[in-house]
């Protein structure tokens, strides 16, 4: 028998194949364990996050260079404000009376009416004890 | 005897109903369609390996397992090149474990004997003995050859082997196959 005789009687021997029950049992473990369109939920998500990061950032530079102001200075408020009300006057009276620094009074523009009644009374009343 | 023309894992790698479109190896559809085109022919092989038909099936298995477990990034360029090369590596990891449990797998080979024709069976039966009688470096050969038509260069790849190599170990395993079966039929 020749090498190529040998080839082709044994290409024409019948092969044998797998049982037909394998391909059910492979098959039945290729259902994916996780839906697909989970799996674009972190590129979108980091994606969401370096948009916000990014807008973030804008709105500090923004801010810094003076789009969006702050709360006014002590200096600015008083140049905005208007001609003072009879309150306001009574206020930097009674300051003067008690002996308080009016000045370092105005530079506070927190300090409130409210405060400043409440200070000058307990003021009056450490005075009366005294 | 064997032509330098491009591969044919290169040229067709997968089978026609995939060919042309980008195939998931985690959809359903398209795992049955790999199945149909190459568990036959990875089977024999694991067989060939093996000798035992239950262990060739549950080696089948597993390669298909790592197939479906492969990463969806992970692209494969070449699936029949993989296949067989998995199939070469899961080969190895049987036969250690079953020499590991003292397992004597049966020897049998790819060729289905109760299917023969009655004028086909002692031809059938000599080739599947003298098949037998070879070592397994030289059986493989023979049955990515013979059993399932790659070529030299394919099967280089999936053994690791030169291609030079690949051929020799072919031309000794014929001589081998004739020589036996010519003292059988003396």
């Amino acid at each position: 028998m020749t090498d190529e005789g040998l080839e082709v009687a044994i290409r024409g021997l019948p092969r044998c194949e797998p049982r037909a029950r394998l391909r059910e049992r492979i098959l039945s473990h290729s259902i994916a364990p996780t839906p697909r369109h989970t799996s674009a939920f972190g590129p979108t998500f980091a994606l969401a996050a370096l948009l916000m990061l990014l807008l973030a950032d804008w709105l500090v530079l923004r801010s810094q260079s003076g789009g969006i102001p702050y709360s006014p200075s002590p200096q600015a408020a008083v140049a905005q404000a208007g001609p003072a009300s009879r309150e306001e006057i009574g206020l930097m009276r009674d300051l003067a009376a008690l002996g308080l620094p009016l000045r370092l009074a105005m530079r506070h523009p927190s300090l409130q009416p409210e405060t400043y009644l409440e200070l000058r009374n307990r003021m009056l009343n450490e005075a009366d004890g005294g | 005897m064997e032509s330098d023309e491009p591969s044919a894992i290169g040229a067709l790698p997968l089978p026609f109903p995939l060919k042309g479109r980008r195939v998931s190896t985690h959809e359903t559809a398209d795992i049955a369609v790999i199945y149909e085109a190459y568990a036959s022919s990875i089977y024999r092989y694991l067989i060939t390996l093996l000798g035992n038909p239950d262990e060739a099936e549950d080696a089948l298995q597993e390669i298909f397992l790592g197939v479906m477990r492969r990463p969806r990034r992970e692209r494969l360029r070449d699936l029949r090149a993989y296949l067989f090369r998995a199939a070469h590596n899961q080969a190895i990891v049987t036969l250690r474990r079953c020499k590991r449990h003292e397992e004597m797998p049966t020897n049998v080979c790819w060729i289905a004997l109760e299917a023969c024709k009655s004028d086909d069976c002692e031809l059938a039966i000599d080739v599947d003995r003298a098949l037998r009688a070879l070592p397994t470096e030289q059986r493989e050969v023979i049955a990515l050859k013979l059993g399932e038509e790659l070529t030299f260069r394919e099967i280089a790849q999936v053994l690791d082997i030169p291609k030079n190599t690949a051929a020799s170990r072919y031309r000794l395993a014929l001589a081998r196959l004739r020589a036996v079966l010519e003292s059988g039929e003396s």
